[in-house]
């Protein structure tokens, strides 16, 4: 037994060094590798298919950010994503490179909103509560994400209801919720719980003048935790960044003013 | 106009005279048309609406002239003759006119000759509403105009003109049998129109079928099962009617009438094209279950308002050599073409069970548009209709090998640059959330930068605390949207951080059991609008 588990464990360590040729088939096909190798490589191994992931942080703590990084790897490699974005909440022009490419082995990224209008009484919720079990049953999507925003009313029978569904399918539900990060334990009926916070150092691009003042791009550190089977680990999700600012992709406009002063004395 | 992957890309169909006149033309693309013309209105082209409106205004003119057919969008033929007695042609013409703007169509016009082709060339006339060439006179109407009212290609046009022919007369006077071998068929044609022979003459109207129901129950049912029931014998009468015919249905129209009183007319857009009894019952079903009957129904009234001819198509065999063989062992891939197949029948309930209670712009996919402001950067299309999904959806889909091959490298610090999405992802607050904003006081070593930003927010309030602003980027200046809503934002980004009197007061609030939802580190997007003049907090980089 002792013999199997070290086995188990050493596979785990070579697979950290050479990806993709350790793990068996049976283990790759339960979970849904994300390509950020801090949540692959560690307690969680993955996200656990056919479950359901809290995904958790405040209001501006990273955690879209992380999961965007972690979709387009998914979409990259053929599965299809769905987004339910109940309150609207998401840009266009955020999420615009998925389909981009025109590989066909790319998978899809649609996103599911509910055009809120003011004029027009509607339970947003639950109709996304709705369209999440739906998109479930379909077993076209691999994974679903499911936001709620700050609304966590998600009741132990609905989580019952959506793990019938999942079992039945291929897909993996990630519930993302802004909610406070020092809740420590997971809500009923889910798998493992992932939580984010934006925190110190913050790394700065400088803009067009080079001075300090002067900044092109704010990109805070990304730390999380990994809570499952009432284990938690601490990781820090480096996601990269860039030019926020357009201003500082301009070249810098030349100086001629001294030449001139020069060319007159 | 067609509507492509994004408005800026779509192109001009069709375009009004007034379009023309600012020197839109068709196959421009919007972002082209706009930039000539800044007050352009567009319409998404829908040929099946056109047709049917033409359709409807055919038989309203029947009421001037027995005989009216439709051609082309926005041409009618209609027979002129034997209107001596009933107060001449001119007369016809302006009750003509008249009867055509009751129904909003203000900018008729009519030409009235022997031939159809004189009589089209005719109403293009630019002084007159109606023009009539005189019996007999057609060739001399037609000989001193231009060969650009001839319907041939621009290229013939042009070599027409090279041989020094520029009129229809010049046209006509040289023998056919010249123009028999150096010009294709359509010159030829053309030939026999300016010579006043055309043999397209107005018909009768041809009545058209209507596929529709009405059962009228006697008493008053709500059950589901019994409507569904109700349903399914009325689609089969429907469905082997439309497939005898080989036709489709599109869309189709419901109305439950309580005695007679009409309480619920709901029209049911389909996604494909369908004569299947059962996927229109399941699409009813949908309908119902999604939008609740508000009282008991006595009769129902079950339509097809839209159908279009059965369309065929062999399905597209590809020929792809498998990976662990050579070309001796193959793998026959069968792939639907661009409509949707059978096989894939979960996949279009889904979509129509989310158009059904959600609306058709439910389900979307971002894709990039040509603006600069970032809530305009990218634009929401529906999905249905993109059935390049459909056949990638159930396949299967590689997970391990490549996928962390992949993206092993993208992990790595070296590539952070090369990640597929960089930077944090926004999420809006719908609408803005204006702020107070306390500015810092200036200072002479500032002086600088305060050129660039005379704006520098030192705190702001969000959400009903105050926040330091602890970093704030270059504003990002943007104005545009000139011709619809006049634009003018400076965008930052700014890291904001709890002022510590509040940090400590929220701490003791935590201490003490209350939950704080805000962090006490936040990156929000703030800008200030100067066109409101007002500083605005229009999300948060999560």
């Amino acid at each position: 037994m002792v013999g199997a588990v070290t086995v188990a464990n050493l596979k785990k360590e070579l697979e950290h060094l050479f990806p993709g040729k350790w793990l068996s088939g049976g283990e790759v096909g339960r979970t849904l590798k994300t390509g950020i190798e801090q949540i692959d490589f560690g307690r969680s191994a993955g996200l656990l298919k056919r479950r359901v992931t809290e995904w958790v942080g405040t209001s501006s703590s990273g955690k879209t950010t992380v999961l965007r990084s972690i979709c387009a790897n998914w979409c990259a490699t053929g599965l299809n994503v769905v987004y339910i974005d109940t309150f609207d909440r998401l840009l266009a022009s955020d999420w615009c490179f998925f389909n981009n490419a025109k590989d066909e082995k790319q998978g899809r990224f649609w996103v599911l909103r509910s055009n809120i209008d003011s004029a027009v009484k509607r339970d947003y919720v639950k109709d996304s509560l709705w369209a999440c079990e739906q998109l479930i049953r379909s077993r076209v999507f691999d994974v679903v994400i499911l936001d709620l925003g700050e609304r966590n009313i998600i009741t132990s029978n609905f989580y019952a209801r959506l793990q019938r569904a999942l079992e039945r399918s291929k897909a993996s539900l990630i519930v993302l919720k802004d909610d406070d990060s020092f809740a420590q334990s997971a809500s009923w009926g889910t798998n493992s719980r992932l939580s984010f916070n934006f925190a110190r150092p913050v790394h700065f691009e400088l803009g067009l003048t080079g001075h300090s003042d002067d900044i092109a791009t704010i990109m805070p550190t990304i730390k999380g935790s990994i809570l499952r089977d009432g284990m938690a680990e601490n990781i820090e999700v480096s996601v990269a960044s860039y030019v926020q600012n357009r201003l500082f992709t301009h070249p810098k406009v030349p100086d001629r003013s001294t030449s001139k002063t020069r060319a007159r004395a | 106009m067609q509507f492509s992957s994004s408005i800026g890309r779509a192109k001009v169909l069709v375009c009004s005279r007034e379009a023309e006149r600012a020197n839109i033309r068709p196959g421009m693309t919007f972002t082209e048309a706009r930039a000539i013309c800044s007050h352009i209105v567009w319409r998404e082209y829908d040929d099946k609406f056109y047709k049917s409106a033409q359709k409807k205004l055919a038989r309203e003119l029947i009421a001037a002239s027995p005989r009216v057919s439709t051609r082309e969008s926005g041409l009618f033929y209609i027979d002129a003759e034997g209107f001596n007695r009933l107060g001449g042609e001119n007369k016809l013409c302006r009750d003509l006119l008249k009867l055509a703007s009751r129904y909003g169509f203000v900018d008729g016009r009519i030409g009235l000759a022997d031939s159809a082709f004189a009589a089209r060339v005719a109403s293009r006339s630019k002084t007159k509403r109606w023009y009539i060439v005189t019996p007999d006179c057609d060739t001399v109407f037609l000989s001193p105009l231009s060969i650009d009212f001839l319907p041939v290609e621009e290229e013939a046009k042009g070599n027409l003109k090279e041989l020094g022919i520029r009129t229809i007369g010049q046209f006509t006077e040289v023998p056919v049998s010249s123009y028999i071998g150096r010009f294709d068929s359509s010159v030829i044609s053309a030939y026999e129109l300016a010579c006043g022979r055309d043999s397209t003459q107005p018909a009768l109207p041809v009545q058209e079928k209507q596929y529709q129901c009405t059962i009228d129950i006697g008493s008053a049912t709500e059950s589901l099962r019994d409507t569904l029931f109700i349903f399914k014998t009325m689609l089969e009468r429907l469905t082997r009617d439309l497939q005898t015919d080989g036709l489709c249905a599109d869309e189709l129209t419901v109305c439950f009438f309580n005695d007679n009183d009409k309480f619920d007319e709901r029209t049911i857009k389909l996604i494909r094209s369908s004569s299947n009894s059962k996927f229109l019952l399941d699409v009813l079903r949908l309908s119902l279950e999604s939008k609740q009957l508000k009282r008991e129904f006595t009769a129902i009234y079950l339509g097809v308002s839209r159908f279009s001819k059965e369309y065929f198509e062999q399905t597209k065999a590809t020929v792809s050599p498998s990976e662990n063989s050579n070309f001796s062992r193959e793998e026959l891939l069968l792939t639907g073409g661009d409509e949707l197949d059978d096989s894939s029948e979960p996949v279009l309930l889904l979509l129509q069970r989310f158009i059904t209670r959600l609306g058709e712009e439910a389900l979307v996919k971002p894709v990039l548009n040509d603006q600069y402001l970032p809530e305009l950067a990218g634009v929401w299309i529906p999905v249905v209709g993109q059935s390049d999904f459909i056949a990638n959806a159930n396949s299967a889909t590689p997970v391990h090998e490549v996928f962390l091959s992949h993206t092993a490298l993208l992990t790595t610090k070296k590539s952070r640059k090369d990640c597929l999405m960089p930077g944090l992802v926004l999420k809006r607050h719908l609408p803005a959330m204006p702020v107070f904003v306390q500015f810092k006081e200036k200072s002479e070593s500032s002086s600088e930068v305060d050129r660039y930003t005379p704006f520098r927010p030192a705190a702001i309030t969000y959400r009903g605390n105050w926040y330091h602003v602890n970093q704030i980027t270059t504003p990002e200046k943007i104005s545009g949207m000139w011709w619809e809503k006049p634009v003018r934002k400076s965008y930052y980004v700014a890291l904001i951080e709890k002022k510590p009197e509040v940090a400590m007061l929220s701490r003791a609030g935590l201490k003490s059991g209350i939950r704080s939802i805000l962090p006490t580190l936040m990156t929000v997007l703030l800008v200030y609008d100067h066109q409101e003049r007002g500083w605005f907090v229009e999300g948060v980089f999560d």
